[in-house]
C-alpha cells in the first residue's frame, strides 16, 4: 500500500461526504414539500484491495439512496382520504339540504303547513266571512311558494351536483393521465439508468392519493414498478395508458328519471363499462344525484325531492278530495259542483313540491272556495272543518299527520348529516393518526437532519485532514532526499 | 417514533381547527340562544322539538278555535238575556191583562203587546259579525229567500197573511222563520268540537215561531173581540177571553223557561270553554318548557364552555410558535 492510496481513500470520503451532505440539503429543501419522502444516503465502503498483510479497506462510496416509505400506510391513507373525502361531500351536500329547508328560522314550510290549515280553521269558524276565505288563499299561496322555493333550492343544487361530478371527471381523467404519464418516464428514468427515480414515485404517490379523494382507488404495482390503477374493480391506468371517464345521463322514457352514471370510455367514446365507486366525492356526489335529490328516483332509496313531492301531492289530494263534496257560497247544488282547491295531478303533470298551484276557479274566486256540506248555507262550516282536520290525521301518508310526515324527512335528513359529520370526524382523525404515523417514516425531522448535517460535515472535514496529511506525507518523501 | 416537524404542525393545526371549530360552535350558540340549529346537530332531539312544536301549534289551534267560540257564546248569552228579558215584559203585559180591574185596558194592551212582539223578533233577527244570530246555517242575508207574503230576507218576519186571515186571527198575522236549524260546530281538540250555534226551535219553540206566534195569539185576543173587530177602549174583555189569556200567559212562562234552559246550556259550554282553555294553557307551558330544555341553550353554560374554548384557544395560539420553530437547526453555530 502506497501514499496514494490514501489520497485515493481520502477522495472517496470526501466525494461520499459530499454527497451525503446533498442528499441532507434535499432533505432540508423538501422538508414542505407535499408527498415528499425522505432519503437517506447508503454509504460502503468499497472493495477491499490485497495487500502483503491481507485485505486492506480502500475507502467508501455511496451505495445507493434509500426512499424512505412504507407501502402499507400508502394504501392505508389512500383508503381512509376516499371515505374522509365522501363523508365531507355528504356533510356540504346535507348542509345545503339543510339550508333549504330553512328550519332553523320560524318561518320554514312546516310553519306555513301549519299556517294552511289552520286558515281553514279560522274559516270554519266565520264560513260567511270574504276576508277569512281571502287569509285562506293567502296561506294557501304561502305555502305553495315555500314549497316551490324548496323545491328550485333542491333543483338548483341538484344542477350544482352534476357539475361537480363534470369537473370531477375532467379532473380524475387528468389525474389518471397524469398517472400513465409519470408510470412512462419512469420506464424512461429507468432505462436511462437514472438511479433516482423517487422524485417520480413521489409525484405518482400525490396523483393517487388525490384520485382516492375522487373515488376509491385499488393500486397494484407491477414487476417494472408501474402503477396499475383501478376504480370500483375496473382498471383505468394499465402501465403507461390511461382510461378516460364520462359522465353520461340517461333518462327514463316513462318516468323520466335521470340518471347519471360514471362510464369509461374508449378512443371512439362508446361506454365500455359503468363505474360503481363505493367512497369518496363522486360516489357521495352521484348518491345524491341520483337518489337524495332526484324526484324520480325508483331505486327505494332516501330521496328528499321525492318525499317532499309525495308531501305536496298528498296535501293537494287530500284536500282536493274533500273540497270536490263541498259547496261554495254562491252554489244552488243540489250536486256539489265538483271543485277543487288545488290543480289536480294529471298524467301530463304530476303534483309536485314544484307544480303545486291553485286552481284556477278558485284563484279568483274566494266565494267558491268550498266550505259547506249544503247548498245555499253560508254559515255551514263541515267540509271547512274537514279540511281543517286533516292536519290531525294520523293516516295521512305513511301512516303520520302532515306535520309529523313533514318532520320525518327533516329527521331523516338530520341523520344522514349526523352521520356524515361523524363519519368525517372518525375520517379526519384516523386520517391524522395514520398521516403522523407515515410522517414518521417518510417525513423529514430537521432535528436528525441537523445531525447528518453534522456528521457529514465531520466526516467531509475528516477526510480533507487525510489528505491533507497524505499531502504532507508526500512531500516529506519528495524532500528526502534534499 | 419519529416526530418531524410536519407531525407537529399537522397535530397543530388540526387541534387548532379543532378548537375553533367548538369556540364557533359555542359562540353560534349563545348568539341564537338555541341548542339545536340544524337537525343534524342531533336528529333526535330535533324530531322531539318537532313533534312537541307541532302538539304546541295544534293546541293554539284549538285554544284559538275555544277563544273565537267563546265570543260567539257570550253573544248568544246576551242576547238571549235580552230576549228573556223582553218575553218577561209580554208577561207582564199578559199578567195586567188577565188582572179584572185592566180588562177594560185590553186594547191598549194589545198594543203595547204588538210593540213588544216587535221587539222580540228585532232580537230574534240579531245580526252580529255580518251574520244573523238565529237562523242556523243561513246567515246571511243572501241565503235568505223569503216566500210571500214573506218579504224580507231576515230570518224572522211577522207577515199578514190573507189566507190565514180569521175571526180570531183578523189581520191574518203569521211569524215566519226562514232559517233552519243546522248546528255549527268548532274543533275544540283533535276528536271533539263543541256546538256554539242555538237553533231556533231550541230557543223559540216549535218550528222557530212558536213563541212568538203565542205572542200574535195574546195580541189578537187583546186587540180584537171574537167576532173579529178590533177592540175598543170602551171594550173591555170577556171572562171566556180571560181565561184563554190565562193559557196563553202559562205557554208564556213556559217559553221564558225554554229560553233561560237555552242559557243555561250556554253556560254549559262556556264553563267547558274556559276549563279547555286553562287546560290548554297550562299543557302549552309544560310543553313548552319541555321543548325550551332541549332547543334553548343554557346560557350561563354556554358561556362557562364558550370561555373555556377562548382560553384554549389563546393557550395554543401562544404555545404555537414555540412548538413550530425549534430544531437543532436552531442551535447551530
Amino acid at each position: 500500500m502506497s501514499g496514494f492510496n490514501a489520497l485515493e481513500i481520502g477522495k472517496r470520503s470526501l466525494l461520499a461526504h459530499r454527497f451525503g451532505l446533498d442528499v441532507t440539503s434535499n432533505n432540508i429543501a423538501n422538508v414542505n414539500t407535499p408527498g415528499y419522502s425522505r432519503r437517506s444516503a447508503v454509504l460502503k465502503e468499497t472493495t477491499p484491495g490485497l495487500t502483503d498483510i491481507g485485505l486492506m479497506g480502500t475507502g467508501v462510496y455511496v451505495d445507493r439512496v434509500d426512499r424512505m416509505h412504507e407501502a402499507f400506510f400508502d394504501r392505508e391513507i389512500r383508503n381512509n382520504l376516499s371515505r374522509q373525502s365522501g363523508y365531507n361531500t355528504d356533510t356540504q351536500t346535507i348542509d345545503r339540504i339543510e339550508a333549504s329547508f330553512n328550519e332553523s328560522s320560524d318561518y320554514g314550510l312546516d310553519q306555513s303547513i301549519r299556517s294552511f290549515f289552520q286558515s281553514f280553521e279560522d274559516l270554519a269558524l266565520r264560513p260567511e266571512s270574504v276576508d277569512k276565505r281571502n287569509i285562506v288563499l293567502n296561506s294557501a299561496q304561502t305555502m305553495i311558494e315555500q314549497f316551490r322555493a324548496t323545491a328550485q333550492s333542491l333543483a338548483t343544487q341538484r344542477d350544482d351536483t352534476k357539475g361537480r361530478i363534470t369537473t370531477g371527471v375532467t379532473t380524475v381523467n387528468a389525474l389518471l393521465g397524469n398517472i400513465a404519464e409519470i408510470n412512462k418516464n419512469i420506464i424512461i428514468g429507468k432505462a436511462q439508468s437514472a438511479d433516482d427515480i423517487a422524485t417520480l414515485l413521489d409525484q405518482r404517490d400525490v396523483a393517487i392519493e388525490e384520485l382516492s379523494k375522487f373515488a376509491n382507488v385499488q393500486v397494484t404495482i407491477d414487476d417494472d414498478g408501474l402503477a396499475n390503477v383501478a376504480i370500483g374493480g375496473n382498471t383505468l391506468v394499465t402501465g403507461t395508458i390511461a382510461g378516460k371517464l364520462e359522465a353520461r345521463e340517461t333518462i327514463d322514457p316513462i318516468s323520466s328519471e335521470r340518471t347519471l352514471n360514471l362510464v369509461q370510455v374508449n378512443d371512439k367514446g362508446a361506454a365500455v363499462v359503468t363505474l360503481n365507486p363505493t367512497s369518496g366525492e363522486m360516489a357521495s356526489l352521484l348518491k345524491h344525484y341520483n337518489v337524495t335529490l332526484d324526484g324520480n328516483d325508483s331505486s327505494g332509496g332516501f330521496s328528499v325531492v321525492g318525499e317532499l313531492n309525495s308531501l305536496a301531492d298528498a296535501i293537494v289530494d287530500h284536500v282536493n278530495t274533500i273540497s270536490n263534496t263541498g259547496y261554495g257560497l254562491n252554489d244552488s247544488g243540489p250536486a256539489p259542483p265538483g271543485r277543487n282547491f288545488f290543480t289536480p295531478a294529471t298524467a301530463a303533470v304530476p303534483v309536485t313540491a314544484m307544480t303545486i298551484s291553485l286552481d284556477a276557479a278558485i284563484v279568483d274566486n274566494p266565494a267558491d272556495i268550498p266550505t259547506a256540506d249544503t247548498a245555499g248555507a253560508p254559515g255551514n262550516n263541515v267540509v271547512a272543518r274537514q279540511i281543517a282536520a286533516i292536519m290531525n290525521d294520523n293516516t295521512f301518508l305513511n301512516n303520520a299527520t302532515p306535520a309529523e310526515f313533514y318532520s320525518s324527512i327533516l329527521t331523516r335528513v338530520g341523520s344522514m348529516g349526523s352521520e356524515a359529520r361523524n363519519g368525517a370526524t372518525t375520517t379526519e382523525l384516523i386520517g391524522t393518526q395514520l398521516d403522523a404515523q407515515r410522517e414518521s417514516i417518510n417525513g423529514v425531522s430537521l432535528d436528525e437532519e441537523a445531525v447528518n448535517l453534522i456528521k457529514y460535515q465531520k466526516g467531509f472535514e475528516a477526510a480533507a485532514r487525510i489528505i491533507n496529511t497524505t499531502n504532507d506525507m508526500l512531500g516529506l518523501i519528495i524532500n528526502m532526499g534534499r | 417514533m419519529r416526530i418531524t416537524l410536519n407531525s407537529s404542525m399537522n397535530s397543530y393545526q388540526t387541534n387548532l381547527n379543532s378548537i375553533r371549530s367548538r369556540y364557533a360552535k359555542e359562540q353560534q350558540r349563545l348568539t341564537t340562544q338555541k341548542n339545536i340549529q340544524t337537525p343534524s346537530d342531533s336528529p333526535h332531539d330535533f324530531s322531539e322539538i318537532k313533534r312537541l312544536s307541532n302538539t304546541i301549534s295544534q293546541n293554539e289551534r284549538y285554544r284559538k278555535n275555544i277563544e273565537d267560540g267563546r265570543t260567539d257564546v257570550d253573544i248568544y248569552e246576551g242576547t238571549l238575556q235580552n230576549f228573556t228579558d223582553t218575553l218577561v215584559r209580554a208577561k207582564d203585559i199578559v199578567n195586567d191583562a188577565v188582572n179584572p180591574a185592566n180588562f177594560d185596558k185590553a186594547s191598549v194592551l194589545g198594543n203595547n203587546l204588538r210593540n213588544v212582539l216587535d221587539d222580540l223578533v228585532k232580537i230574534a233577527n240579531y245580526e252580529y259579525d255580518g251574520r244573523f244570530a238565529f237562523a242556523g246555517t243561513l246567515t246571511t242575508r243572501s241565503s235568505i229567500t223569503p216566500v210571500a207574503p214573506a218579504t224580507s230576507n231576515l230570518p224572522f218576519e211577522i207577515v199578514k197573511d190573507p189566507g190565514l186571515a180569521s175571526t180570531s186571527n183578523p189581520e191574518g198575522l203569521n211569524v215566519v222563520f226562514k232559517g233552519n236549524n243546522e248546528d255549527r260546530l268548532v274543533a275544540t281538540s283533535s276528536n271533539s268540537t263543541e256546538r256554539i250555534s242555538v237553533r231556533a226551535k231550541d230557543t223559540f219553540g216549535t218550528g222557530g215561531t212558536s213563541t212568538l206566534q203565542n205572542i200574535v195569539d195574546i195580541y189578537n185576543l187583546l186587540a180584537y173581540k171574537q167576532d173579529g173587530t178590533a177592540r175598543t177602549p170602551s171594550d173591555g174583555l170577556a171572562t171566556d177571553e180571560a181565561r184563554s189569556l190565562q193559557d196563553k200567559l202559562k205557554q208564556l212562562a213556559d217559553s221564558v223557561d225554554v229560553v233561560n234552559s237555552e242559557v243555561g246550556r250556554l253556560g254549559g259550554v262556556a264553563n267547558r270553554m274556559d276549563a279547555l282553555n286553562d287546560q290548554i294553557t297550562y299543557e302549552n307551558t309544560r310543553l313548552r318548557e319541555l321543548r325550551s330544555g332541549r332547543e334553548d341553550a343554557d346560557i350561563p353554560e354556554t358561556i362557562l364552555k364558550l370561555r373555556r374554548e377562548e382560553t384554549a384557544l389563546q393557550a395554543t395560539l401562544q404555545i404555537g410558535p414555540d412548538i413550530i420553530q425549534r430544531s437543532l437547526l436552531d442551535f447551530l453555530k
